[in-house]
């Protein structure tokens, strides 16, 4: 009897002890917003906290609070930042870190690395750009009804959903990265009358900002280019004074060096891409020379656009379709001699975009 | 005889035991240990580990046949002779002692940095052994029990880690097949063997295979091998297209950081259950180190040297003191490298070394 | 001493005996001059049985050999004094005849005992609704019903010095394991104890791991469920007084078994066997399983869902280990009390202890609503399970699951889980393994599921029967 008192006694001294947290003293930061302040090189580090008011009887009201912090690194800004809020700052559920422009044509991923050391931290979080005042935007409380926190990354979960954006988790980036060439893309945000809005990628090159952006069509079809999976994109472009819509059923990707002894000589991208056309101007029958007459002026319509942003790329120097590593992988005796940030600039790439038309939904 | 019953196991038994003897921690290290030196060609040094193993299988076997009634520490002192033999199985039971307190003070470390950063891990390491020591002290038949009970949980781990091939691995991380020669993937073969080190248990479960017959008990084991191979060669494959070298060379447990792309609707982060979990493939291994450790003190004596639990909970509590003397990380490390040699000799020289005497010994015999 | 002819001697015998006993009854008679003494205890006989058929018969033919003359099938002579006194214990009436120096026992004693009811703690939607009784006689007389096979064997002893209980035990002779069945004759043999309280007395001295928690014999009030374990080569062993029989050797998976599975679809008996299991494990690490998750990983829910924790949690004082350990506490008070109340009173319990406790105690912030639900959840798979045993095991084991994991968060439950697996693989009851894991599909069929009856035709392997074969082609009208 007494051994078994002592013995609860004892787990009830210990509990709380170690690695017990409490759950109520635990400040989920949902974004992590990183920039610097002002011109220095100083981190300002913003946390968005989230949480759920008035939900013991059932319900509940979502809120989020806004917290700021400078300091050198990450770390340093946490360890401040806690003394500023009851409770303890936590990083396990956060969902995006937001990163300023200036502050990405620094050397962002240098700091983001510290992350994959929070103990319990789940890199699934997104990684994003925000062209535009980082506190501004976090410090407000809600956005069209909604949390910031939960706006933001319902925005990039619901586009993602559909395939139109590049997935841009953290754990592709930091520590060296997922991608041979770290040339990437991430999903950017700009300012918008209430809140802010998604307007394309930002490209990187070298772990850095370029400042160079794709607007969000081009972001969709750079997207397919680069070997997204069909879901439901939807692709809507203007020619001969009529919009067309085409929902994507079935996309497919490759990329081809063509070469001689004298080394690489051009690369092609091509991509087929199966789909259902949707709307198309005014009512006509679509006979088969009707569909073979828009499904070539589309195919003309979005290589060109392709061009554009390979173009884009090229000035940004970015290889966001890893054309390095296709070349690394399958033509390494080809690869070695190049020198590929300083060539891919000047390589010339063909893009060859052909749609396919399968149907015409449910109306002839 | 009393232990013969209640060591006698069936076919499928010897499959899982050897199966999940095999299983370690390497599961979660060996893509980082083998990006260093094998780079990408990682699954090729793995799979040809894997083959090396199965020759020291074939190795064990054939010593084992020769001997079908009794287990190798039994006929040990017949082969070398008594003091010599009572040494090779001193040897035998240090070394399996050393191994299962390597694994456990591995994975205590592995849990220290992942989930129970304020715990003390002598706490983590006494709770482990208590389980090993009360699992070890059984008969080998209730130990297979044990490990069929298991083995879900290992089909569980690959099935998770083959799961994170749904959020987009990279096949060209692969490519070139090759590229440093065969120089980094044949020196990968020997990083890899750890993983494969406990299909040595035979030496001792081969009389208590209930198989029908010796050849069909290769195929066994071959078979248990060949799983152990799969299951390495496709976490390695997974890490290595999930993950570009440089990170693999940062993450000393890269399946851990995988597993931390999962997000479903009610559970994410499975990293903490995969690390939790993983404490039973661990302490199978272990627990199956310290059975051996504590049968081949017994068979110090051919009559037979104290009791089997008594031997047991003797290795666990001096394996345990032993664990406290382990602070830092490198040097546990460093033993573990040491360890790995003593395994390569242990499971592969000696037995060798064995079977040439055993064979010298019986063809002399012939010849008078 | 030894018996003598004269019947003031026999008299003076037993008046010693039962010195004491104020309904013991001496009666003498005289018979057209034949002197006869009658024996009894007021309170055990039938006096209607006497008077007919002992009394009655003597009257008009009083020179005529006694076993002529009573019309009572149980008679037997005796010269035992020894086995009179115990005679008279049971029931019977002794009678001598003055100049005989012998004793006639005539079974007259009164059958009191309840009608045969249907079960009342294991419940099956299909299925036999008649369960044991306190008699062991009509017992045996409902199993013998159930088959009727020159196999079924049922051996009868006397247990408990002062109770001198009768205890039975039952087999099939082609069936069981003969080994076991020795095994347990040895064991009830060698019982020495002053009265035995079955079902649980009988568990505890004949089991053999000591200090086991599970369940190692199964005990049932069903006759249906004990044949179908007798047919399994096991052996039942039936207490005068219990309406309980003990059942071994068994497994931990006959626990999971109901007579329900098979009166069901196999694939319906299945998906519930598979669901007990489920809910096995849910009684013992639920609440654990909430601690760790609410105070060591919450990072393994999503945002949403951990904001809805955190905020039933928000304006809870005690830390969730303490929550949860009263939740479970007052779980068991409820159920002693429902067990304890009078029957009337018993349906407001549910009232008082479901509703009441459960809002207020939420309304009041002492408990959070995550962990009302999970409690109740606790609660509810506990009962799933059909023995009352195993499911007592797992709310016992939930506790130090509890403890342990919240220390240790999620490793202390799966060291929990290991030790408990270890434990389940260690024991043995009558030499044979009490749990193996359902490796191969032949070891599965019964245990993990219920597989279709037609492909049942080997007895399961885990009670070794001597004879395995069950069926040959079941479907035979199928050529």
């Amino acid at each position: 009897m007494k051994r078994g008192f002592a013995a609860l006694m004892m787990c009830l001294l210990l509990t709380g002890c170690w690695d017990q947290l409490r759950l109520k003293d635990q400040l989920f930061v949902d974004i992590v917003g990183i920039d610097y302040v002002g011109d220095s090189k100083k981190l300002k580090v913003g946390y968005v906290i989230s949480s759920l008011r008035e939900a013991s009887q059932g319900g509940g009201k979502p809120s989020s609070v806004y917290i700021e912090q400078p300091g050198d690194s990450l770390y340093a800004s946490v360890l401040v930042a806690n003394s500023s809020i009851p409770g303890s700052l936590t990083v396990q559920e956060t969902r995006l870190y937001l990163i300023g422009t200036r502050f990405a044509k620094d050397e962002p991923l240098k700091y983001l690395d510290s992350v994959g050391q929070f103990v319990s931290n789940p890199l699934y979080a997104s990684l994003a750009v925000y062209d535009g005042d980082l506190s501004q935007l976090l410090s407000k409380k809600r956005i069209k009804d909604q949390t910031t926190s939960d706006f933001l990354t319902g925005i990039l979960a619901s586009e993602r959903e559909r395939g139109d954006i590049p997935t841009n988790k953290l754990l592709r980036y930091i520590l060296g990265g997922t991608d041979y060439i770290s040339d990437f893309a991430l999903n950017r945000f700009v300012p918008d009358q209430e809140g802010a809005r998604l307007a394309g990628v930002a490209l990187f090159h070298d772990g850095k900002y370029t400042g160079m952006n794709l607007d969000i069509k081009q972001t969709l079809l750079s997207c397919l280019m680069a070997g997204t999976p069909s879901r439901t994109q939807a692709i809507t472009r203007k020619f001969n004074g009529e919009e067309y819509t085409i929902r994507i059923r079935n996309s497919k990707n490759d990329y081809h060096a063509i070469y001689d002894n004298k080394g690489l000589r051009e690369m092609d991208i091509s991509l087929r891409l199966d789909a259902k056309l949707i709307e198309s101007g005014p009512y006509v029958t679509h006979t088969t020379s009707v569909l073979k007459k828009i499904e070539k002026q589309l195919s003309e319509k979005l290589t060109k656009e392709a061009e554009k942003i390979i173009a884009t790329m090229q000035k940004a120097n970015c290889d966001y379709f890893q054309l390095g590593h296709e070349l690394a992988a399958y033509h390494p005796n080809l690869f070695k001699g190049m020198n590929w940030s300083e060539a891919y600039p000047k390589l010339t790439i063909n893009p060859k975009i052909k749609v396919t038309i399968l149907n015409t939904g449910v109306l002839d | 005889m009393e232990t013969m019953k209640e060591d006698a196991i069936t076919g499928r038994q010897l499959f899982v035991l050897i199966f999940m003897t095999q299983l370690g921690l390497e599961v979660m290290s060996l893509p980082h240990v083998e990006a260093d030196i094998a780079g990408h060609d990682m699954w090729l040094s793995v799979f040809l580990s894997g083959l090396c193993a199965q020759a020291g299988i074939m190795l064990i076997w054939w010593l084992g046949s020769r001997y079908p009634s009794r287990n190798c520490f039994a006929y040990v002192p017949q082969i070398v002779g008594r003091p010599v033999g009572a040494f090779v199985n001193l040897m035998y039971g240090c070394y399996y002692a050393i191994s299962g307190l390597m694994l456990i003070l591995n994975y205590t470390d592995v849990l220290n940095r992942w989930l129970f950063v304020y715990t003390p891990g002598w706490i983590i390491t006494l709770m482990i052994f208590i389980a090993c020591g009360y699992a070890a002290s059984l008969s080998l038949r209730r130990i297979a029990y044990i490990a069929q009970s298991y083995l879900i949980l290992s089909v569980i781990a690959i099935l998770l880690i083959a799961g994170c091939w749904l959020y987009g691995p990279d096949v060209k991380n692969l490519l070139p097949v090759l590229s440093g020669g065969w120089n980094p993937v044949v020196k990968g073969i020997y990083y890899a063997f750890s993983g494969y080190v406990g299909y040595d248990l035979l030496l001792y479960a081969f009389p208590y295979v209930k198989a029908k017959s010796k050849n069909r008990l290769l195929l066994i084991m071959t078979f248990a091998n060949m799983t152990a191979i799969l299951y390495y060669v496709l976490s390695c494959l997974i890490c290595s297209t999930m993950f570009s070298l440089k990170q693999l060379k940062h993450i000393p447990e890269p399946i851990v950081f995988i597993l931390k792309y999962y997000q479903l609707e009610v559970l994410q982060s499975l990293d903490v259950m995969f690390l939790i979990f993983y404490v039973f493939i661990v302490s199978d291994t272990a627990y199956i180190y310290f059975f051996l450790s504590a049968k081949a003190f017994v068979h110090l004596r051919s009559k037979g040297l104290g009791k089997h639990q008594i031997w047991v909970w003797a290795m666990v509590g001096l394996a345990f003191i032993g664990s406290l003397f382990f602070k830092k990380r490198s040097t546990i490390i460093n033993f573990s490298d040491l360890q790995d040699i003593g395994s390569v000799f242990m499971i592969i020289a000696v037995p060798a070394v064995l079977l040439i005497i055993s064979g010298l010994r019986g063809a002399g015999r012939n010849r008078a | 001493m030894k018996l003598s002819t004269s019947l003031k001697e026999t008299e003076r015998y037993f008046q010693e005996q039962f010195a004491d006993q104020s309904d013991f009854r001496v009666k003498p008679l005289n018979l057209d001059g034949t002197e006869y003494r009658l024996f009894y205890f007021d309170t055990l006989i039938d006096s209607e049985l006497v008077q007919n058929y002992v009394l009655k018969p003597l009257l008009s033919r009083p020179h005529d050999p006694v076993h002529d003359v009573v019309s009572i099938l149980d008679y037997t002579e005796t010269a035992s004094f020894q086995e009179a006194v115990h005679a008279i214990m049971y029931g019977k009436t002794v009678l001598q005849r003055s100049g005989e120096a012998k004793l006639h026992l005539l079974g007259t004693d009164v059958k009191k005992e309840r009608s045969i009811n249907i079960p009342t703690n294991e419940r099956v939607l299909r299925g036999a609704n008649e369960a044991f009784i306190e008699n062991l006689d009509t017992n045996l007389n409902l199993m013998r019903k159930l088959i009727n096979s020159t196999d079924f064997v049922v051996k009868t002893y006397t247990i408990g010095r002062l109770s001198q209980t009768k205890v039975a035990m039952m087999y099939i002779k082609t069936i069981a394991d003969m080994a076991s069945v020795e095994e347990v004759d040895r064991r009830l043999r060698s019982i020495d104890i002053d009265y035995i309280d079955a079902p649980g007395e009988i568990d505890e001295l004949i089991k053999e791991n000591k200090y086991a928690f599970f369940p190692q014999t199964l005990t049932t009030e069903r006759p249906d469920r004990a044949r179908a374990n007798l047919m399994e080569g096991k052996v039942v062993v039936a207490t005068a007084g219990s309406p309980d029989v003990v059942i071994l050797p068994v497994s931990f998976w006959s626990f999971f078994q109901s007579e329900d599975d098979y009166q069901n679809g196999w694939l319906l008996g299945s998906i519930f066997r598979v669901l007990r299991l489920c809910c096995f494990f849910i009684a013992m690490g639920l609440p654990a399983l909430y601690v760790t998750v609410s105070s060591f990983n919450p990072q393994m829910l999503p945002i949403n869902f951990v904001n809805t924790l955190q905020s039933s949690l928000k304006y809870v004082t005690f830390p969730p280990f303490v929550e949860a350990l009263s939740m479970m506490l007052l779980l068991e008070i409820l159920r002693e009390a429902t067990i304890r109340l009078a029957s009337p009173v018993g349906q407001t319990i549910g009232v008082v202890g479901g509703i009441v406790v459960g809002t207020v105690v939420v309304q009041s912030n002492l408990v959070s609503n995550t962990m009302v639900i999970t409690a109740a959840l606790t609660g509810l798979a506990s009962f799933v399970m059909p023995s009352y045993e195993m499911s007592g095991a797992a709310r016992l084991l939930s506790y130090p699951a509890l403890l342990i994991s919240a220390v240790f968060g999620l490793f202390g439950l799966a060291f929990f889980f290991m030790i408990i697996c270890t434990h389940l693989c260690s024991i043995n009851t009558l030499g044979l393994s009490y749990y193996k894991p359902p490796f191969s599909l032949s070891d599965a069929k019964d245990t993990l599921f219920r597989a279709p009856t037609w492909s049942l035709t080997k007895r399961p392997k885990a009670t070794a029967p001597s004879n395995r074969t069950r069926m040959r082609n079941p479907r035979g009208w199928k050529r």
